[in-house]
């Protein structure tokens, strides 16, 4: 791209109003006193090609002195095609570009004017083409990697957009992390969380020392407690032993003790004496039997007799009694009738009626009242009648009362006798009171008669009592209840009395004869006993015996002497021989007991050593098994490895930040040091005529520049006056604006920038500009003309 | 003659990779994995009737250990040792303090090996007469080509093992270094390597060659993995046996318009075992600018985590160009892009930008080429937001 500015319209921009620049010649020395407007016509150029400067902050956004309307055109060349960029408002600013061939106006002159620009844009355009004095001091107050950096700003067109994208990364990447050990950003803090995880993981992997060890605590706890348990087995089988030693030896004490107990007689009764004892013994036995038994037939004979007549005694006793009560109460029963009979008589007269009450004394009075008293009253009722009749008539009256009172009396009396009557079934007054006495006495007599018939009944059942016994001895059946029952009992007592008498008389002559014969028969059985005793004896005297008893005690001894005998050989049979020796060392049992309770004690002692040993090793197992269940540590590791996985990622992130900015650095390296060697050339030429061939050669040396002089001296930047710092910088600029010509080719906008040249140096300045300008635009803003002869100047 | 032939067991290895949004019964899983196979294998040492079981280093994967390995690989052993099964056991770089620290005494059928090449003597239950010669490492490394100091052939026995944990190297390389001709010179009727994770057949006649870890250890350890079985009736040609409980499987996927249908796609993905799969997920050269960020960010693998197939964990999902994306508004060349990447990478020394306060595994780790791909990948991540 080849670009040219032709003219330059303004209608209001800074001190600037309704001004139009034509620029003819490529290279155009504008000069100008201070506050000329040299700067402002240059910002108007830039602010055509790339827009007005934004209000921000301190920029000079060039607002019209004189209220001028903002803005203004410029022509430009393009490639030898002439287009007016028109610019108008500040803040809504308009842009229109019109060919000037065919008065045409571009459709999209934003995107037109950027492509024409292209790769261009304002910050690019302002750091190769567009420079001033300002520029170039801030230069020599640079520090070398600035101004190394500016190179490289320079060396490759963007980079400058690079260099701020690669500082921001980078920024960003420290803001993660720093080197610094104390830092506290968030990669450090991840790290060190990531370290002391390590540590707990290592921490952790040790509980595998304390796993072996425990291990290995279990062997040996495993090995002690079967060392006890063989203990154990072996002391229980000693323990058994020793019971059966135990056992065995109360067993020998048995046997001594029935050694020491069989004392042996000298004469042994043989089976044979035995027998014969046996035999005799028992038909003596059957003798004496025999005769006790016959004995006791001949005392069972008499007795029986005695008692027979004492019986019949004492029947005889109690029929008589019998009978006497019999004739008592025959008499008395007689009186009874008589009493009886009496009072049926009585109950006849009043008619089989319930007994009537007796008189009563005021009826008696009734009854007996009349006869004297109606009498008496009777002739008084005549006399006083009489009297009255005659003596004094109305007196008659008296007699009639009198006469009226005794029929009254009257009345009464046989009223009371009707009564009495009626009660006694009609029966005459006179046998009524004649009865009296009789009535009087019938419950007496009535009583008398129920305690004689007590009495009979008394004496009857006393009589049956002492009647049972003979009625029972006579083996009679007689039911007694009356006493009629009774007399005839008395007979037939009497009768079965006799009868039993006689036969009595007749079986006592039998029985003598029996008895004879009994008395024989003992004889013969006391003669057998005398021989079998005898016989006996003999047998005792044998043996030297009082009696059975003892010959059978003496028997019984001896058996009893050969089973203890039996039993003893029986016993040490059990017992082996050399125990049979061992016991006979061992005083008593004790010594035995004593050695098995300690082997109990140790028992019990090693028992519970086998608890407490068995107990350890559950326990110590328990505990094992824990720690495998428990055992996290593939978890952490897996969890570590997570975290590691995390942390490439992040640190990955972080490293490539960093890393990227070196690499937009080391791009834009390359990029400059490709034109590099152009713009090398270039520059070293430019810099050689500018210090009168001083400096003969720019050396990039890795970051540094080094200046070399004509005689070989090599300068670094800062080495440098200020002067040659500006003019190694100011042939730096044109080189690459000369370099990158292939890719653009805009106007040179220079500011008076050459104030620190001497006057030799700003000449050849000029001459170089002079030069450049026949390929390039060059805008030449001065404050001096005094060499400006030979350029086309505008005044301002 | 029958044995097994497993190395690297890794006995307690957690797995590298995963996140925290693992669910508890796949997390549980993975720590019980490498217990499971080695489980496995012990079991069917024991249906198989083998004679010896050799397991030529990496039988732990780290010199710490846990109780419940302890009892694990005791109690494992002491199983054989009643079923006469002989164990010989050569330590590797991972775990060669496995004898020195603290451990639960190993039973008497077990023999580990010495740090100087030793031969030891063995005879079989039907009498054939055995040599396995091999050697334990004693630090992380072993420069030595100790396959030099191997015995040839002893001619008395009827076979003649090497169990040896290195790889093909020279002299000076740490794993032990050698030649297969090193090994074929010595006239043994088996190799049986260790070291290297992957299956791999070095020689076929005498087998000389790894059986590979019997897990999946991480991402790259892809596919079914186990141990050897070997018969001397088979003329001593190992038989693999699939012993993994956790399968890892990666899954490429290439022009993924959106998420539905890279869901889509996941969800037709099969294993073909019934296994737990943990799959990687890497999607080609999306284009998608919002699907980039979105995935870049995990809102995506979040997303698909919750509708997975049955049996299947993606680990990651992850984008990765195979070329560097051009930026139109770009001023700089894509050259000095790609070559100022290279340079920066070369000259990485991760020591210059973290403190030895950042654990010395994370240190190492971006010093593998792994980890520096994975730079690689974020930085072009990070310079494509800067260009956007």
């Amino acid at each position: 791209m080849s670009m040219k500015i032709k003219r330059i319209q303004i209608n209001g921009f800074g001190r600037w109003s309704q001004k139009t620049f034509d620029f003819v010649s490529d290279f155009q020395a504008i000069v100008g006193q201070n506050e000329s407007g040299k700067s402002t016509l240059r910002a108007f150029m830039v602010s055509m090609l790339f827009g007005f400067p934004t209000k921000k902050g301190q920029t000079n956004v060039y607002t019209p002195k004189d209220g001028s309307s903002y803005g203004g055109s410029m022509v430009v060349d393009f490639f030898g095609q002439s287009f007016e960029i028109k610019r108008v408002g500040r803040v809504k600013s308009v842009l229109t570009i019109k060919s000037l061939a065919d008065d045409q106006f571009v459709e999209t002159p934003e995107k037109w004017l950027e492509e024409q620009l292209a790769p261009l844009d304002r910050q690019m355009f302002d750091a190769i083409f567009n420079f001033s004095q300002q520029d170039l001091a801030q230069i020599s107050q640079l520090a070398v990697p600035d101004l190394k950096q500016l190179l490289l700003n320079i060396g490759a067109p963007g980079s400058n957009y690079w260099l701020k994208i690669a500082q921001q990364i980078d920024k960003e990447a420290s803001r993660q992390y720093t080197q610094r050990k104390t830092g506290q950003r968030a990669l450090n803090i991840l790290a060190k969380q990531y370290n002391q995880q390590q540590v707990i993981l290592n921490e952790k992997s040790k509980d595998v020392v304390l796993y072996v060890n425990r291990q290995q605590a279990i062997t040996d706890q495993q090995a002690t407690v079967t060392t006890l348990r063989n203990a154990m087995s072996a002391l229980d089988s000693e323990l058994q032993q020793q019971q059966k030693l135990i056992q065995s030896f109360s067993l020998f004490e048995a046997a001594q003790a029935i050694k020491s107990h069989s004392v042996i007689s000298k004469r042994i009764i043989s089976e044979t004496d035995m027998s014969e004892f046996n035999r005799l013994q028992a038909l003596d036995n059957i003798a004496i039997q025999k005769i006790a038994q016959l004995k006791e037939q001949i005392t069972d004979n008499k007795p029986s007799e005695q008692k027979i007549t004492f019986m019949a005694d004492d029947v005889n006793k109690r029929l008589k009694r019998a009978q006497v009560v019999m004739q008592r109460m025959t008499l008395l029963l007689n009186s009874r009738n008589d009493l009886v009979k009496q009072q049926r008589a009585l109950e006849r007269q009043i008619g089989g009626q319930n007994l009537p009450s007796l008189i009563t004394v005021s009826e008696q009075k009734m009854i007996n009242y009349p006869k004297q008293q109606i009498l008496f009253l009777g002739i008084l009722t005549v006399i006083t009648a009489v009297i009255a009749y005659f003596l004094i008539k109305p007196a008659l009256i008296l007699p009639l009362l009198i006469g009226l009172y005794t029929g009254y009396k009257y009345w009464v009396s046989q009223h009371a006798i009707g009564v009495v009557r009626h009660r006694y079934a009609n029966l005459p007054i006179e046998t009524i009171q004649g009865m009296q006495g009789a009535i009087k006495s019938y419950p007496q007599t009535k009583q008398q008669i129920l305690e004689i018939d007590k009495g009979i009944s008394k004496q009857l059942q006393q009589a049956i009592v002492d009647l049972e016994p003979a009625i029972e001895q006579l083996q009679l059946s007689v039911s007694i209840k009356t006493i009629d029952d009774l007399e005839f009992a008395l007979i037939d007592i009497q009768q079965a009395f006799n009868h039993a008498q006689l036969t009595r008389s007749n079986s006592t002559t039998l029985r003598v004869q029996q008895q004879q014969q009994l008395l024989r028969e003992i004889a013969v059985y006391e003669k057998q006993h005398e021989e079998h005793v005898h016989d006996l004896y003999a047998l005792y005297d044998k043996y030297d015996v009082a009696n059975a008893d003892n010959f059978k005690l003496l028997y019984h001894d001896q058996q009893s002497q050969t089973r203890q005998q039996q039993r003893y050989s029986d016993m040490m049979n059990q017992l082996p021989v050399e125990q049979q020796t061992q016991f006979t060392k061992i005083k008593n049992s004790s010594e035995l007991t004593i050695k098995q309770r300690t082997l109990d004690s140790k028992k019990a002692t090693l028992q519970s050593d086998i608890v407490v040993a068995e107990t350890k090793l559950s326990d110590l197992k328990a505990e094992q098994r824990k720690l495998i269940n428990e055992d996290q540590f593939a978890t952490l590791q897996q969890d570590f490895m997570n975290e590691q996985t995390a942390l490439i990622a992040q640190f990955g992130g972080y490293l490539a930040e960093k890393l990227t900015g070196k690499w937009i650095t080391q791009a834009l390296t390359l990029a400059s040091k490709n034109r590099l060697p152009k713009m090398q050339a270039i520059a070293v030429n430019l810099f050689s005529k500018l210090t009168n061939e001083r400096y003969t050669n720019i050396k990039f040396s890795g970051d540094d520049i080094v200046v070399v002089t004509a005689d070989h001296q090599a300068f670094n930047i800062v080495e440098l006056s200020t002067g040659t710092q500006e003019q190694l910088y100011v042939a730096l600029r044109l080189a690459l604006s000369q370099v990158i010509a292939d890719v653009v080719s805009v106007p040179i906008l220079i500011d008076d920038g050459f104030v620190n040249f001497d006057q030799q140096r700003r000449d050849n300045m000029i001459i170089i500009l002079k030069s450049l300008s026949t390929n390039q635009q060059v805008f030449y803003f001065t404050t001096e003309r005094y060499h400006h002869d030979q350029l086309n100047v505008l005044d301002l | 003659m029958k044995f097994i032939h497993a190395g690297d067991i890794h006995l307690g290895n957690p797995f590298i990779g995963l996140d925290a949004q693992l669910p508890d019964n796949l997390k549980q899983l993975v720590q019980q994995s490498t217990h499971q196979a080695f489980m496995k294998m012990i079991n069917d040492a024991l249906t198989e009737k083998v004679d010896l079981l050799l397991l030529p280093g990496d039988f732990y994967s780290a010199s710490e250990s846990s109780p419940r390995l302890q009892e694990l690989v005791q109690s494992a052993f002491l199983k054989l040792n009643q079923a006469g099964i002989q164990v010989f056991l050569s330590l590797g770089n991972h775990d060669f303090e496995a004898n020195t620290s603290q451990h639960l005494p190993w039973p008497e059928n077990v023999y580990i090996f010495d740090q100087h090449v030793e031969t030891t003597y063995h005879t079989t239950a039907s009498g054939e007469k055995i040599a396995v010669t091999g050697f334990s490492y004693q630090s992380q490394r072993q420069m030595t080509p100790v396959i030099d100091e191997f015995p040839t052939r002893d001619q008395a026995v009827d076979y003649h093992l090497g169990m040896y944990h290195g790889a093909v190297g020279a002299t000076g390389e740490p794993y032990a270094p050698f030649k297969v001709t090193d090994m074929l010179e010595k006239g043994y009727d088996y190799w049986a390597l260790g070291h290297i994770h992957v299956r791999q057949t070095l020689n076929t006649r005498p087998f000389i060659g790894y059986s590979g870890s019997i897990q999946g250890l991480n991402r790259k350890e892809v596919g079914p993995k186990g141990y050897y079985i070997v018969d001397a009736a088979n003329q001593l040609r190992p038989i693999f046996r699939e012993a993994e409980t956790i399968l890892w499987d990666k899954l490429q996927l290439e022009s993924v318009k959106n998420e539905d249908d890279l869901q889509e796609m996941i969800n037709h993905y099969r294993t073909g075992t019934q296994k737990n799969t943990f799959l990687s997920v890497e999607l080609l050269n999306v284009q998608d600018q919002v699907l980039r960020a979105r995935i870049d960010s995990g809102i995506v693998l979040e997303k698909i985590r919750e509708h997975l197939p049955e049996q299947v964990w993606v680990v990651r999902l992850t984008i990765r160009d195979t070329e560097l994306r051009a930026f139109p508004k770009d001023t700089i060349d894509q050259a000095y892009w790609l070559r100022a990447l290279e340079d920066i990478l070369t000259e990485f020394r991760v020591n210059d930008y973290l403190s030895d306060q950042v654990p010395l595994v994370l240190r190492e780790y971006f010093m593998t080429h792994e980890g520096k791909e994975l730079l690689k990948q974020k930085m072009v991540q990070q310079l494509n937001e800067g260009k956007g």
